[in-house]
């Protein structure tokens, strides 16, 4: 028997999202960034709306004053370290300022993952699909320390445990969410989670090694083609001072292999960001059917570079619509494979928080949605 | 025509297309199993975006939904012209925005008008072995721009001028020792950095045609020092680095212009910082014995100068207008008055940093002195990115 796939679309016109950009921009410089909030609401309002899967769209419930109440809430969090640090630097004592320093940093990165714990319950919250809410329990401190851990892990082994941690963050998270009383499954019977991450992942590393050597060998034989290695690395013969029109050329010369660079390092990373994306979906069920996500590695970079030209070229200005384009090119190309007993999921017994986000804003977080 | 729309009870994750009937009373549905609904027309809301079909739920939200066509609108309009409002998707009113933009000027205000009130007296407790630890690191920002003049040829030139900051320091008492260097730079400027040193550039003393000139420029910054300005400035700035930073997130240019908006107003501080260190300085002057007119001699002197450049009006500059400064220091002139140094200790300064004391020109590769650092400061400040550190510069 065929299996029955429903495909999720995201139709939100470009057009028209950019008018409401360019309103939250206008709102946001005349009230100071206070606006944000509102706005942000806004745009995620606009594209849940243009979202659909078996016809239905979804509907995101969520409210500028929310946002703006969570953030009030979180500020004396934030001020309090600031001022305690600020004054503690006035004792004039150098080593119990550092150590303060130290302290309040190590004590920022597990804050850091529960602010994107937290935030994520609040989002899910405010989503619904054909009137039901999504929703996510568990503890935001225990997902806080657990990828604290693993990045301390990550850098140990100098990024090799990377893509095991990524699954087990996606796994914490997802086995945690709900859709109405259903909840996701993640990894069900997979003990490889990162199967098929490793090969992807190798590429990305070494990728980066080989790029990086390139760049520096470059910018070598740059300063050797121009005949101004001896004034830069005090090698060679000693020469007279670099012309301006050797400078220009060299300037040029060090902006198109710092293009050339990060442009290399895309395309090496791409392929196991496209992996891990797949992968997350592939291990994704809600009662029963499962997910899938057919994003490729060269599309991706294609977007991520998209983003990267409208944000560069409107000053930031346009950044939200390049975050649409990532979630648009996502979106449709996400499929529901087989049937969930839907007349069997239930309205969500919780509600959710009552307001949202506020250390995410301090630490200009939105996973999920991309900047917005 | 039968007319439909999709609803979702709210209770389990069913969509049913259900048959619709409006009249006066409200919306009525009809489900599939024949069952009926009435949504009373004051009751309905919309939780769509106003881009796509309409998408009703009622008040108080019980979790139901119904999506209808958009083309619905002009028949359901005259029943609920609530749900064709302007904000009847939720968007932010003209009320909300008028609301966040008080808050943000409110905002402003209480920085413009708060911070002076805490961080003087923030700065005046502040202990003094922090002062002196920004006060390091600033002079080692400083020496960036040249070096100190400390060559045995210098002595001479620097006991001249830290007998003359002395006079001056017993008139003034600051709270912290104060210490005078000489920098080799190829700009005209004069600073006091947090913890009591006091810069003078060699450019500075070059331009300087009488030793009153340089006694009036050394008891302005004194005159900072005892004021504790710069400290000041630094707990400024970290306030409005907090409040950039943490108040107003998100980045973008929002966060640029209040940035812009609150160095705007910090301009203010300064002006008023350096109106209270020329009163201060002129009484220094003249409790010491020495003729305040020499301070507005230098003012002349830096005017002449700046005429040949460009200048900002006073609103946006960091320092008085030049004239209305000149004219208050020539008001409390005191002629007669023995100079601020002999010959032979004016002769020494003048040689301080290698000068030649007859040498009025300046270093043949030396940008032409178009005077006053806070001239420049919107251009491009002189100084050190510590900027704080140097609310002093040419009186």
């Amino acid at each position: 028997m065929a299996t029955v796939e429903h495909q999720f679309e995201t139709r939100t016109n470009t057009g028209n999202f950019i008018w409401l950009v360019l309103k939250n921009w206008i709102l946001g410089v005349v009230t100071l960034t206070l606006y944000r909030f509102w706005g942000r609401t806004e745009l995620r309002k606009r594209i849940w709306s243009t979202t659909t899967v078996m016809g239905d769209p979804f509907e995101y419930t969520g409210k500028g004053w929310e946002l703006f109440k969570g953030f009030l809430i979180s500020l004396p969090f934030l001020l309090l370290p600031a001022i305690v640090i600020f004054l503690g630097s006035m004792t004039g004592d150098v080593n119990a300022y550092t150590w303060v320093i130290v302290l309040y940093y190590l004590a920022l990165m597990p804050v850091f993952y529960m602010a994107t714990y937290l935030m994520r319950r609040y989002q899910l919250s405010r989503t619904l699909w054909r009137g039901v809410r999504f929703s996510l329990g568990g503890s935001s401190v225990a997902f806080g320390f657990s990828a604290w851990l693993m990045s301390i892990l990550e850098s140990i082994t100098l990024g090799w445990y990377a893509p095991a941690s990524r699954m087990r963050r996606a796994k914490m998270l997802w086995e945690n969410a709900r859709f109405g009383d259903q909840p996701f499954e993640f990894a069900n019977g997979e003990p490889e989670m990162a199967r098929g991450l490793y090969a992807p992942f190798a590429l990305g590393w070494f990728g980066t090694i080989i790029t990086f050597f390139a760049f520096i060998g470059g910018v070598i034989a740059a300063l050797a083609g121009l005949g101004l290695a001896q004034s830069f690395g005090g090698f060679g013969e000693s020469g007279s001072e670099p012309t301006p029109a050797a400078m220009v050329t060299l300037v040029v010369a060090i902006s198109g292999l710092y293009l050339g660079f990060f442009v290399l390092l895309g395309l090496v990373w791409m392929p196991y960001q496209a992996a891990a994306m797949r992968r997350i979906a592939e291990l994704l069920e809600l009662d029963g059917a499962r997910f899938e996500l057919r994003v490729k590695a060269l599309e991706l970079f294609g977007v991520t570079v998209a983003q990267i030209f409208i944000a560069v070229m409107s000053l930031g200005i346009l950044a939200p619509l390049g975050a649409m384009w990532g979630i648009r090119y996502v979106m449709n190309r996400l499929t529901l494979v087989g049937e969930p007993r839907l007349a069997m999921i239930e309205q969500s017994a919780t509600t959710g928080p009552k307001q949202g986000e506020g250390l995410a804003d301090a630490f200009d977080l939105d996973i999920g949605i991309g900047i917005i | 025509m039968v007319i439909t729309g999709r609803y979702n009870s709210g209770r389990t994750a069913i969509s049913y297309t259900v048959e619709l009937e409006f009249d006066a009373a409200g919306l009525h549905l009809r489900f599939p199993d024949g069952a009926r609904e009435t949504w009373p027309w004051p009751q309905i809301r919309r939780t769509d975006d106003g881009v796509d079909d309409l998408v009703l739920r009622l008040e108080p939200d019980d979790g139901p939904r119904l999506r209808v066509s958009r083309d619905l609108k002009s028949e359901l309009k005259p029943f609920a012209p609530h749900l064709f409002a302007r904000t009847a998707t939720g968007r932010a009113g003209l009320r909300l925005a008028l609301g966040l933009t008080a808050a943000a000027a409110s905002l402003f205000a209480i920085f413009y008008f708060g911070t002076p009130l805490i961080a003087g007296p923030l700065a005046r407790a502040a202990p003094p072995a922090y002062e002196e630890r920004i006060g390091d690191l600033a002079w080692s920002q400083a020496l960036q721009f040249g070096d100190e003049c400390i060559a045995d040829g210098d002595g001479p030139g620097l006991e001249a001028l830290s007998a003359l900051t002395d006079r001056l320091v017993a008139v003034a008492q600051p709270m912290v020792p104060i210490t005078v260097h000489a920098l080799d730079a190829d700009f005209p400027n004069a600073f006091a950095l947090p913890g009591g040193r006091i810069i003078v550039t060699d450019e500075l003393v070059r331009m300087a045609d009488h030793p009153d000139e340089l006694a009036g420029v050394l008891a302005h910054e004194i005159a900072h020092v005892e004021r504790r300005h710069a400290l000041a400035n630094v707990l400024r700035q970290m306030g409005m680095f907090m409040i950039v930073d943490v108040v107003m997130g998100g980045g973008g240019v929002g966060q640029a212009l209040a940035t812009y908006a609150i160095n705007v107003a910090a301009l203010r501080y300064d002006r008023d910082a350096e109106a209270e260190a020329d009163r201060l300085g002129l009484a220094y002057l003249d409790g010491a014995g020495l003729d305040p007119g020499g301070m507005a001699k230098f003012f002349d002197l830096i005017r002449e100068e700046a005429e040949q450049g460009f200048s900002l009006p006073e609103l946006i500059s960091t320092h008085p207008e030049t004239k209305a400064r000149a004219d208050a220091a020539r008001a409390l002139s005191k002629p007669g008055r023995p100079p601020a140094l002999d010959d032979v200790e004016w002769r020494a300064v003048k040689m301080l940093c290698g000068m030649q004391p007859d040498d009025q020109s300046g270093d043949d590769d030396a940008p032409p002195p178009v005077v006053t650092e806070f001239e420049r400061l919107p251009s491009g400040d002189p100084l050190p990115p510590v900027a704080p550190t140097s609310t002093g510069a040419t009186p």
